[in-house]
């Protein structure tokens, strides 16, 4: 008898302590059940976008920002934009990127606006194991994940074929470049010389930094009183374009001159109704911007990428520019 | 292995473990069930009130736009009713007149400012464009571009809407709109005098659509009849082709809403297509929004299942707790009742109405089988007591036979005397064997007893036996089953003495010691052999006077007073044998 009633003391004291473990577990389990009903953890990704110039006058540039931020709304992305305020300043470019490195982001995107002099502080941004995108230029080093920006060498090219077709051996050509050594410089130009072909020869001139509206004013306007038989001007960005043109037109010589170049404003769309600007290559910035944030996004993702895309470009004259696809692409909604 | 699994399942007989299955299994059910039909009514109903709201929404956009396009609509038919306006149709140039349409619409443009530009042409190719104020475009060649030449083609009354395009009449402006246009025809002649263009602002349009909220990643857009689009959020990334948008399905369908996955997004598609405009709006919706977070949402619901699935695992085990208590209780209490604790058993309260019955009907089984129990020993007593009768009331007739011839001789040889005392021995023999039906007698009438039959035996054998009594007083009352002794006695006459040459003697002596009452018989005959000694309660059928063996009588003895009790024999060749009868001391009381 005594036996077993001390098996029953153990067995009820067993059966307590079961009670008590499920008792344990059910509360536990209703506790994660009720705070995870506030949990939403959803990490947004944090990319850094380092143009080369954030300036408002810039209709270039400001799309490319409107695009990057454009996909950034749109896969949830918290993007922040630092810049310097001219195209040619290498040293505040190189401080920001010091800056946005400092900031972990989970990837940064940077147009460099030097080919051959950033590489150190470029390849800082791959030790710290963030995810490197270029849009627009790049550097001559092949680190990053994915290159994002026109073919500025087929454009470039493009553009030299359809005006080498009205040139004759009266022509003489000078090419208005950007930054000496930037990667969207050099290939544009090597591009249109290539275009040009054997008609090469009736370039004449090369002028460079022409890296603010009113640089490539001064430039332009030295430039013909250096030479005035140019007849033919071929601008390699937007201020050198815009620049360009304006000088031609305060010099009153637009109908000896023929102005091309490449991106385009609301001025430059009023020079080439009025034929001061005879034809541009607009590139799609729009594009360039959104694709550089959207490939960020999928590299972040741990989606594989391309390693170059091509955002496009296209050449617009007077002609074509009220066309849907050119007015899409010239004039801003 | 096969064993192992055996015992498990054999384990999982238990009460609590089938009441702990069979409930978690009914739970599960319940609660799958219950999870998998609020998911997906869930889903589905999310899903079908989102759709609905977006149909309203879209058709909200569309009736608004419909609003602004009818309001310039009417504004160009407030133009058209003027004189002045008509006047300057006919192509009759006057300044003044021109001064007031100007006016005209330098107020209209005042109080509508979605209207960007408002453009007069007679026919002649003249124009008016706004008030007349600001530098047009010289470069503008608006005949060639396609609205002007739409409007052409359009018929009398007929208000033509252009898809968005960009304006730019007026110098250094370039601004998207919506062109309305009306040709203006000579009711008499039927000729085109001239066109009216409006031009409504672009923002309009977008504005509204990027008002709708469609969740935070759903969007509005418009299309036009030929497919063209009128508007779209992502309409650069359209052009360039790094996004594509459905419009030929979506302007297909019947049904207000489209389901679509192909760029791996599932999004609902819903449509409204306006009367007046030709122009289809159309909202586009995430469904993971509406779903926010399906995984969460589903994992809520296994945490629940989980909660509700212990809390029924630990109320099953619970509840057949309290059934199979009771029953283990009572299965241990039966078990206990091990044939000694009848009494003891008591019936448990404890437990459900069944189990307390079941309790008090064992018991009252027990009582049965007690009360069984006890009859049966009682039959057997009787049993025995009727067999000790049948076999105690027996007389040998060879002795009858003899003793009666020993008397017959004895009055032959007028022996008076001894014939009497043998008659009267004879008598009381009789007497004791035949009329008493007790089992018990007193030690005193079974010492008579045998001292009748000694004395018969001596008489007949005379000079041959001799006997001696010698019994404490005490023990004269103390009681004794009938026919121990005088077979015995006889055992040592048949046995002992007989084979003696020489005259023999038996002692009978009688005594108390402690709570037994010892009686011996002595004789000085041949005595027993070893071997027949050891033997000689085996031995059954050892015709005596009366049949009454030593076995008899030992189990006599010892059915009545028990083990302890009984003879024992002692006997040494040619010396002697003993024999002790060893009962215990109890009054007799006039016999049972």
């Amino acid at each position: 008898m005594k036996y077993s009633m001390e098996v029953n003391k153990v067995g009820s004291r067993i059966r307590n302590i079961i009670i008590g473990i499920f008792i344990f577990l059910i509360i536990i389990l209703a506790i994660v059940f009720f705070s995870k009903r506030d949990f939403d953890g959803e990490k947004k990704s944090k990319i850094i976008f380092i143009p080369k110039v954030v300036d408002k006058n810039n209709e270039f540039w400001t799309e490319i920002i409107e695009g990057a931020e454009f996909a950034a709304n749109e896969f949830n992305i918290s993007l922040e934009i630092m810049g310097p305020d001219t195209e040619d300043n290498i040293n505040l470019q190189s401080k920001y990127i010091l800056e946005a490195i400092e900031k972990q982001p989970d990837a940064i995107i940077i147009s460099p606006i030097s080919y051959t002099k950033m590489n150190i502080v470029i390849n800082s941004i791959k030790e710290k194991n963030i995810k490197l995108i270029f849009v627009d230029s790049k550097i001559n080093d092949t680190i990053e994940e994915c290159f994002i920006g026109t073919d500025n060498f087929e454009e470039g090219k493009n553009l030299g074929k359809y005006i080498s077709r009205q040139v004759d051996k009266e022509s003489k050509v000078a090419i208005i470049s950007h930054v000496t050594d930037s990667y969207t410089a050099n290939e544009r130009k090597l591009g249109v010389i290539n275009g040009f072909g054997e008609n090469e020869k009736y370039i004449v001139e090369v002028v460079n930094n022409a890296n603010t509206y009113e640089k490539a004013f001064e430039l332009t306007k030295i430039l013909l009183e250096k030479n005035s038989e140019i007849n033919i001007i071929i601008g390699l960005n937007l201020y050198s374009t815009i620049g360009a043109a304006r000088a031609v037109d305060n010099l009153g010589l637009s109908n000896d001159i023929e102005i091309f170049g490449f991106d385009s404003n609301k001025e430059g769309i009023r020079y080439l109704e009025e034929d001061i600007i005879n034809g541009i290559i607009v590139q799609r910035a729009f594009n360039m911007g959104y694709l550089g944030v959207e490939n960020a996004y999928k590299l972040i993702n741990n989606i594989a990428v391309e390693d170059e895309i091509n955002s496009g470009a296209k050449l617009i004259i007077k002609q074509n520019m009220y066309e849907k696809d050119s007015e899409k692409l010239l004039f801003p909604f | 292995m096969k064993k192992k699994i055996r015992e498990i399942l054999s384990k999982l007989n238990s009460i609590n473990y089938i009441m702990g299955i069979y409930f978690s299994i009914v739970v599960l059910v319940t609660i799958s069930l219950f999870m998998t039909f609020s998911i997906y009514y869930t889903k589905e109903t999310l899903i079908e009130n989102s759709t609905d709201n977006n149909v309203q929404l879209v058709k909200q956009v569309s009736n608004s736009i419909d609003g602004y396009i009818r309001q310039m609509e009417m504004v160009m038919q407030l133009l058209l009713d003027n004189t002045d306006v008509n006047y300057f149709f006919y192509g009759n140039k006057d300044e003044e007149v021109e001064l007031r349409i100007k006016n005209i619409i330098s107020s209209i443009m005042n109080s509508n400012k979605e209207i960007y530009c408002v453009t007069l042409i007679d026919k002649n190719r003249d124009y008016i464009v706004n008030d007349g104020t600001l530098v047009l475009n010289d470069y503008n060649n608006f005949t060639n571009t396609e609205w002007f030449k739409n409007a052409i083609d359009s018929e009398f009354y007929q208000f033509k809407i252009s898809s968005s395009h960009v304006q730019n009449a007026i110098k250094g402006d370039y601004k998207w709109v919506i062109t309305i246009s009306r040709k203006i025809i000579d009711p008499v002649t039927n000729e085109m005098i001239g066109i009216i263009f409006m031009d409504l602002n672009y923002d309009v349009i977008s504005n509204l659509c990027q008002e709708i909220e469609l969740g935070k990643r759903g969007y509005v857009y418009i299309v036009n009849n030929n497919m063209e689009i009128i508007y779209h959020p992502q309409q650069k990334l359209l052009l360039s082709c790094i996004k594509e948008e459905l419009i030929e399905e979506i302007l297909e369908i019947n049904d207000k809403s489209l389901f679509d996955k192909s760029d791996g997004n599932k999004k609902i598609y819903v449509k409204y297509t306006s009367i007046n405009t030709d122009w289809t709006t159309i909202g586009v919706s995430y469904v993971e929004e509406f779903i926010k977070n399906q995984n969460k949402l589903f994992l809520e619901y296994i945490l629940l299942a989980l909660v509700l699935l212990l809390s029924s695992l630990l109320i099953a085990w619970i509840f057949a707790d309290k059934i199979s208590r009771p029953i283990k209780k009572l299965k241990k209490s039966i078990e206990e009742v091990q044939g000694e604790n009848i009494a003891q058993y008591k019936p448990q309260n404890e437990g459900s109405t069944e189990i307390i019955s079941l309790s008090n009907s064992f018991k009252k089984m027990l009582i049965r089988i007690e009360d069984l129990m006890k009859q049966i020993i009682k039959e057997q007593k009787e049993k025995r007591i009727s067999e000790m009768k049948a076999l105690q009331s027996q007389i040998n007739p060879h002795f009858l036979y003899n003793t009666l011839y020993s008397i017959i001789w004895m009055v032959e040889v007028d022996n008076n005397d001894d014939a009497i005392l043998m008659i009267s021995s004879l008598a009381k023999l009789f007497r004791q064997a035949i009329g008493n039906s007790n089992i018990y007698v007193s030690i005193s009438q079974e010492i008579e007893y045998t001292q009748n039959y000694l004395i018969i035996q001596k008489m007949r054998y005379r000079d041959k036996i001799d006997f001696e009594i010698d019994v404490d007083d005490e023990i004269n009352n103390a009681q004794i089953i009938k026919l121990i002794l005088q077979p015995i006695v006889e055992n040592a006459l048949y046995h002992g003495l007989k084979y003696k040459k020489s005259k023999g003697l038996i002692k009978i002596i009688g005594y108390r010691r402690k709570n037994d009452v010892i009686l011996e018989v002595n004789d000085n005959g041949v005595g027993i052999e070893e071997e027949r000694l050891k033997n000689i309660f085996n031995i059954k059928s050892e015709a005596n006077s009366n049949g009454v063996g030593l076995e008899n009588i030992q189990t006599r003895l010892k059915l009545t007073y028990g083990e302890k009790y009984g003879i024992k024999i002692f006997s040494i060749i040619n010396i002697g044998t003993t024999v002790i009868i060893k009962i215990p001391y109890e009054i007799f009381n006039g016999g049972k």
